[in-house]
């Protein structure tokens, strides 16, 4: 599940490389490479489960890729690695705490808070959403990413209105408003391939 | 966009690869990877230095290693930190044994993975500093100041003093030196026209032909301030102004000025305007004591220049007129 949404990340690379105009365009590039990778070191582990699965990818992120992108996504992918270890399959109540987890682990690693014009406007609000779907009755894992995907896109298009106060757009002050956030649109993006796929 | 180059996705390794072949007698690089290392080294006893950004800063950094200043890089895609992987195997490739110092600009995907090398390489044994270069003061707060100019003279200073004195400088000697120059180094810049990022292919910002952007970085990134376009005299007075009031020069100090073009600009431009930079100095009574005109840490072909200045005392003085095999390294690069 995770490679395919991973090569539809990929496919949608140039679009978020246009994104990220306001900063240095690395973006596509940067994490279509993650995603390459992780999918190729993860086509050689014997039947990983899901903290394993986001034990690789994390660690591809964070050493392999570079840029912000990579050190932020690859920490949060590794932080939910640990909340998911030994966890065999994926449910609604494991979505949340995979969220969760990434959610923890980019606001300490990136010091920005939600509002700051970050891929936290959409991770964030993504979070809440799975954590909700999870404690209802008829959550399945299907609802949760809808759910999540959705929070995230409305969260990544609400960043079109800010101005951006951390990271090379900062720089841009009142500029940078009129643009959606490149890491809150690859967010979003990720989380609808993957609802897509389940 | 019409450039010279092969494959637009290739660019940042091609570059590297030429740079490399150009000087095989001090460069070594890694297979495969965008990691170049001295050939000479690893220099036992000799604190080591590292470094890194994203490529399209040529000749940064890649042209500071060698005797007398950076003993590895690290370079990412364009415009792009290197990922804390390669870091850390620059880190691992340079140790003599007497620590590393890694020189380290201020931006937020250089911190994250310069931070995460750094912590593993500690984990590995291998004691592991970091100078935090933050000296572009267009920007008012401390904490949010973008690594410019400053850094090729951390490299070529903390590099003389690693170099000079192997065995007898420490780990905390060097660092101690090299967070001198950052706390005496500004640095400010002007941009005429944008760069474009090749795996992109279109400008990084639009600017008219009337225009002039204050305050730039050096990743193409548009500036804190756009004005109208000014004289060469008019963007020195600006510049060196802000530069002067942010590091309190006054009459009497000595500096060194690294005046650069950010890569798209002629030499007669940047020559032009390191006249008017001296010109506004001497009103300032502050002397030039060294002076560097060329490209140190261009942008690719991004039309604009970058001023530094460096207040010096005695010690920085001497060290940054020590001799270094790193190819980048001349008073008119």
């Amino acid at each position: 599940m995770f490679r395919r949404a991973a090569e539809a990340v990929v496919q949608r690379a140039s679009y978020l490389s246009e994104l990220d105009m306001v900063g240095d365009a690395d973006f596509g590039v940067s994490v279509s490479k993650g995603f390459t990778l992780a999918v190729e070191r993860l086509s050689r582990e014997d039947d990983p489960d899901v903290g394993r699965v986001l034990a690789v990818a994390g660690e591809t992120f964070s050493m392999e890729v570079g840029s912000t992108i990579g050190a932020l996504f690859g920490s949060a992918l590794t932080e939910a690695g640990k909340a998911m270890e030994g966890r065999k399959t994926l449910d609604a109540g494991g979505l949340a705490t995979i969220l969760e987890a990434m959610l923890a682990a980019v606001k300490t690693a990136g010091g920005a808070a939600v509002g700051d014009k970050t891929l936290l406007d959409a991770l964030e609000p993504a979070a809440l959403a799975a954590d909700a779907a999870a404690s209802e009755e008829d959550g399945g894992l299907g609802r949760g990413l809808a759910a999540a995907a959705s929070a995230a896109e409305a969260g990544s298009d609400s960043t079109a209105g800010m101005v951006a106060r951390v990271g090379r757009a900062s720089y841009l002050g009142e500029r940078s408003r009129g643009r959606v956030d490149p890491g809150a649109a690859f967010i979003a993006l990720f989380l609808r391939s993957m609802s897509r796929v389940e | 966009m019409k450039k010279l180059l092969d494959d637009p996705k290739s660019v940042a390794d091609d570059a590297l690869e030429g740079m490399v072949l150009s000087c095989p007698s001090v460069l070594r690089r890694i297979p495969g990877k965008r990691i170049v290392l001295r050939r000479d080294g690893p220099v036992r006893g000799k604190v080591a230095l590292v470094s890194g950004a994203g490529s399209g800063h040529e000749p940064a950094h890649v042209g500071y290693v060698g005797r007398g200043m950076l003993d590895a890089v690290a370079m990412g895609d364009v415009f792009s930190a290197p990922g804390a992987g390669d870091v850390l195997t620059a880190i691992r490739s340079a140790d003599g044994g007497s620590g590393v110092l890694l020189v380290l600009p201020n931006y937020g995907g250089d911190v994250l993975n310069f931070g995460l090398a750094e912590r593993q390489a500690r984990g590995a044994g291998i004691p592991t500093e970091h100078v935090l270069v933050n000296d572009d003061v267009s920007i008012r707060e401390k904490g949010k100041r973008r690594g410019v100019g400053a850094a090729i003279l951390v490299e070529k200073i903390a590099g003389a003093k690693a170099e000079r004195d192997v065995g007898g400088a420490t780990l905390a000697d060097v660092k101690a030196v090299a967070e001198a120059v950052v706390a005496n180094a500004g640095s400010m810049g002007a941009a005429l026209a944008p760069c474009v990022i090749p795996a992109v292919g279109r400008p990084t910002f639009t600017i008219g032909d009337d225009e002039l952007e204050l305050g730039i970085g050096i990743h193409g990134e548009a500036g804190v301030e756009r004005v109208g376009m000014m004289t060469a005299d008019a963007v020195s007075e600006r510049l060196v102004g802000r530069i002067a009031e942010d590091l309190r020069l006054s009459r009497g100090d000595r500096v060194a000025v690294l005046a650069q073009g950010m890569g798209g600009t002629s030499n007669m431009e940047k020559f032009i305007f390191y006249r008017d930079v001296r010109r506004q100095l001497g009103s300032l009574g502050v002397v030039a004591a060294a002076s560097y005109v060329g490209e140190y840490t261009a942008s690719m072909e991004m039309a604009g220049v970058h001023l530094t200045l460096l207040r010096l005392n005695d010690e920085l003085e001497e060290l940054l007129g020590e001799p270094t095999e790193a190819p980048a390294w001349h008073a008119w690069s």
